[in-house]
């Protein structure tokens, strides 16, 4: 029973870094904004790959403005 | 360079058709109803040109990905000026708003109140896309700003808020988003310390199961001393860091003779330290750790939960959120910016259409037709000849005008009101129920532990130190610190989602107390720009209503518009010639007709002397007659009233017009009992202070600046907006204009509240007898500590959230 000595040592150590990770991510704003970071992860997508595709079709959908323009 | 043409080209290229009437057509952008104005543009409905602007700009640019993520999010540019940001070429005024800064970029914040969905977010974190000198943008959607990095050599700082504002989203520039304040970190270190006690609480349980399953005899007991020790380790930082505030606050309360809540829970906290510390020194028992981290955790945790607030709506705007950054002077015949705060006595000011006048003076020049809406509630504008007075808090509409200031801004008749009152927050702290309480436990609670102290004492002075320490901690009032916050702050919870915004859950406590409302009724009582119309005079001829339609449809002064909606069954004609003359009126002529509209003198009446608000008419010379505008009274306000009367409140109006309405008041509303007319905002303070004096609690409702000092001596300033994002004075409260019909309704939740804190004080004193009967025979066991002190925490934290969502819901709030 006396690993419980060594067990207990690495449990607090461990609590011990989260405690820390929480830490810093409060001095590091993470817990700032709560909205705004889960929307834009959706967005970064959208923006590699789609921007293209968008022209293209609205392009074709509204070629009277394009060439009008 | 830029990709964004002006609005004027826009119009001229897409809007084909301009439609006259539609009744309940959404706009396709902001999807507010589109009626005198609507657009039709590439075969979508708009409220505005504004509007269908800006959904051309963003399709053109391949933004219309914003009309995807949220529905019509739009923000509605009808009725709105251009608003000049000439003064952000100034760099002492640049300087203010810049973050950081090098050789070629440059990063600002713009606080942008418009920002409410995650079109929002998308559209200006693209703005990029819009203008190539636009680097970054990050939104930060609860404070609603952004941040902007930019090249300097592609974009200055003014033609960044002319971006933001041509789409809509424009920034809210003033001294109080200027000045560089330092953001406060308390709400940082209450998370922290929660994060410790939680930690240094979770752990210490862990280490006292032992204990608690009785397995003391475990492997010969090697591991007791151990885990007592790591507990005493644990609750250092707890008590010290995580709880200091409350023996630091304890302290002060003492010094100032004071027993406040804090008082008896810092005692608490310390006697379960020492002792505990004792007890684990000589190895005579194991502490009673876990029950002060416990304790520790819960406290904040309601703390944090009372410390919530809406953190998007600023109640305590004051007139430097509301004034320009800076202002036009004339110096030597040249025009030149200025920053408010340099302004002095003499300063010659010009002042264009829809900029704000800044400080009282003297008309020098130009034809001055001046909104106080803000101030008063009135929208219709007020005529100014040269020479006359101006005071600060107006907007001009119409032509530039030019004035000389004679007060400093701090001096004006409006602004004096913020610096002698400004808003007191009085510390409503030691007036609340709780604190009310404390006093008395605080007092019974040192008296018992001194007689179990003094009993034991004869028999043996050990176990009446152990008596009376445990006294001290089972009596902790930790329920009772805790029922408040849970009830007060839930309770704002569901106000909020109501669209009735408290600064704090205090101010739930301060509303459940009232007994008298008191209204202010320009903007409050009655609608800001809808009127009842009434025409006197010679009767008017179809084709003489029908030019008057047309030319009224050419003009944006509230009369026109209100005028022009009245005339709805009348089509319109086409307009040979049309002039509009600010502060005068309309002229317009269409073959054999020409009329004039507008006031006394225009329309050659005597008429100008009317007090009330009318519009006169006169046709090829000729005058005919005139329509009288009487303020219309918000829908279902009776209702409201003999609510409130029923509920045994005293209703009061006090109001800055004229006795001209006191009538028509009385006869409309009996249930008001005082009526208080041109009263002018010294004296409508003043009043309210009165009524306190008599030892009434006062609810006031108010919308403009003019209420500012009476909202900020009530006990309960309310005010009355369209809109949270418009300008509001500084007040406890901010409800929204429609949710008016549900005011009684607020009010019973809040008094059913201070109930639910009644019963809950109740519950928590049925603890402590119980637990005090166990300790004053020195029996407290750190078990029964252990599971009576979460358990009287989270039974009370429980019943007070259930009770309130119960109350709520019988009011028909949920």
């Amino acid at each position: 029973m006396t690993v419980i000595f060594f067990l207990i040592g690495c449990s607090m150590i461990l609590a011990g870094g989260f405690l820390a990770a929480f830490f810093w991510s409060v001095r590091n704003g993470q817990h700032d904004d709560l909205h705004a970071p889960g929307v834009r992860v959706l967005f970064d997508d959208e923006l590699t790959d789609k921007p293209n595709i968008d022209n293209e079709s609205l392009c074709k959908k509204n070629n009277s403005i394009t060439t009008t323009v | 360079m830029t990709t964004v043409k002006s609005r004027g080209s826009y119009i001229r290229e897409h809007c084909s058709v301009v439609k006259q009437t539609a009744a309940d057509i959404l706009c396709a952008h902001c999807g507010s109803e589109c009626s005198t104005t609507h657009v039709v543009s590439n075969e979508l409905d708009f409220c505005c040109r504004g509007c269908s602007t800006v959904h051309q700009i963003l399709k053109e640019n391949g933004l219309d990905r914003y009309y995807e993520l949220a529905e019509r999010p739009g923000i509605s540019l009808n009725r709105r000026s251009r608003s000049d940001y000439s003064y952000l070429e100034d760099p002492a005024v640049a300087a203010q708003f810049i973050e950081f800064e090098d050789q070629t970029q440059a990063r600002v914040r713009f606080e942008v109140p418009a920002i409410h969905c995650s079109s929002c977010i998308w559209l200006l974190e693209n703005l990029n896309r819009l203008h190539p000198g636009i680097l970054l943008v990050r939104v930060h959607f609860l404070e609603k700003y952004a941040s902007i990095r930019f090249d300097k050599e592609l974009i200055s700082l003014r033609e960044i808020a002319e971006l933001l504002e041509s789409i809509g989203y424009e920034p809210n520039i003033s001294l109080k988003s200027g000045s560089k304040e330092e953001r406060k970190h308390a709400d940082h270190k209450l998370s922290l310390r929660i994060a410790v006690a939680g930690f240094c609480f979770g752990n210490a349980m862990l280490f006292s199961f032992p204990e608690y399953l009785g397995m003391n005899a475990l492997n010969g007991g090697a591991f007791k001393p151990l885990f007592s020790w790591l507990n005493f380790g644990l609750a250092i930082p707890a008590l010290l860091y995580s709880g200091s505030e409350y023996l630091t606050s304890a302290y002060r309360a003492l010094r100032k003779k004071v027993l406040h809540i804090n008082v008896p829970l810092a005692i608490g906290m310390i006697a379960l330290f020492l002792r505990s510390g004792y007890e684990i020194i000589s190895e005579t028992g194991p502490g009673y750790f876990d029950s002060l981290t416990g304790l520790i955790f819960f406290l904040l945790v309601g703390k944090w939960f009372q410390e919530r607030t809406y953190a998007h709506i600023s109640f305590d705007r004051d007139y430097r959120s509301y004034f320009p950054l800076a202002v036009h002077v004339l110096e030597s015949g040249t025009e030149r910016v200025k920053l408010l705060s340099d302004l002095a006595v003499g300063d010659r000011l010009r002042i264009r259409n829809g900029e704000l006048i800044p400080a009282d003076g003297i008309l020098l020049n130009g034809r001055a037709s001046i909104d106080y809406s803000f101030v008063t509630g009135e929208s219709i504008p007020v005529s100014k000849e040269l020479g006359e007075m101006v005071y600060a808090g107006g907007k001009q509409c119409g032509e530039r005008i030019e004035m000389e200031i004679t007060k400093e801004v701090s001096q004006g008749k409006l602004t004096r009101l913020w610096n002698e009152y400004g808003i007191q927050e009085k510390e409503t702290a030691l007036h609340s129920f709780t604190d009310k309480v404390s006093k008395y436990f605080t007092i019974g609670l040192l008296t018992i532990a001194a007689l179990t102290l003094i009993f034991w004492s004869f028999s043996s002075v050990s176990t009446g130190f152990f008596a009376f320490t445990s006294v001290l901690i089972v009596a902790c009032p930790c329920a009772l610190a805790l029922s408040s916050p849970f009830a007060l702050s839930n309770t704002m919870r569901i106000l909020g989602k109501h669209e009735f915004y408290l600064r704090n859950s205090r101010a739930v406590e301060s509303l459940a107390g009232v007994d008298r409302v008191v209204f202010d009724k320009t903007g409050t009582l009655t609608l800001a720009s809808e009127f009842e119309i009434e025409y006197r005079g010679d009767d008017l001829s179809t084709s003489e209503l029908q030019l008057l339609r047309s030319m009224l449809a050419q003009s944006n002064h509230p009369l026109s518009r209100s005028l022009y909606l009245h005339l709805e069954n009348y089509s319109t004609v086409e307009i040979e010639t049309f002039r509009e003359i600010a502060g005068l009126g309309l002229e317009a002529s269409a073959g054999e007709l020409s009329m004039r509209v507008g006031s006394g003198t225009f329309v050659g009446s005597g008429t100008a002397k009317l007090k009330q608000t009318h519009v006169g008419i006169s046709v090829n010379g000729v005058f005919k007659g005139y329509f009288l505008l009487k303020n219309k009274y918000r829908s279902g306000l009776r209702a409201v009233l003999s609510r409130l009367k029923e509920q045994g409140f005293r209703l009061g109006l006090l109001s800055g017009d004229g006795e001209g309405e006191k009538n028509r008041v009385r006869t409309l509303f009996p249930e008001i009992e005082d009526l208080f007319f041109g009263k002018d905002p010294v004296e409508k303070l003043e009043l309210v202070e009165n009524y306190r004096r008599q030892g009434d609690k006062v609810l006031m409702l108010g919308d403009g600046l003019n209420d500012a000092g009476a909202l900020a001596v009530s006990d309960v300033g309310v005010v009355l907006t369209e809109s949270v994002n418009n300008f509001t004075p500084a007040a406890k409260g901010i409800l929204k204009a429609s949710k008016l019909e549900e005011l009684p309704s607020f009010i019973r939740l809040s008094k059913a509240t201070m109930r639910v804190i009644y019963i809950s004080f109740g519950i928590s004193i049925i603890y402590n007898i119980a637990g005090l009967s166990f300790a004053v025979q020195g029996m407290l066991s750190p078990v029964l500590a252990a599971v009576l002190m979460p358990l009287s925490s989270i039974s009370v934290v429980v019943f007070n959230t259930v009770a309130t969502n119960y109350l709520a819901r019988r009011e028909g709030l949920k």
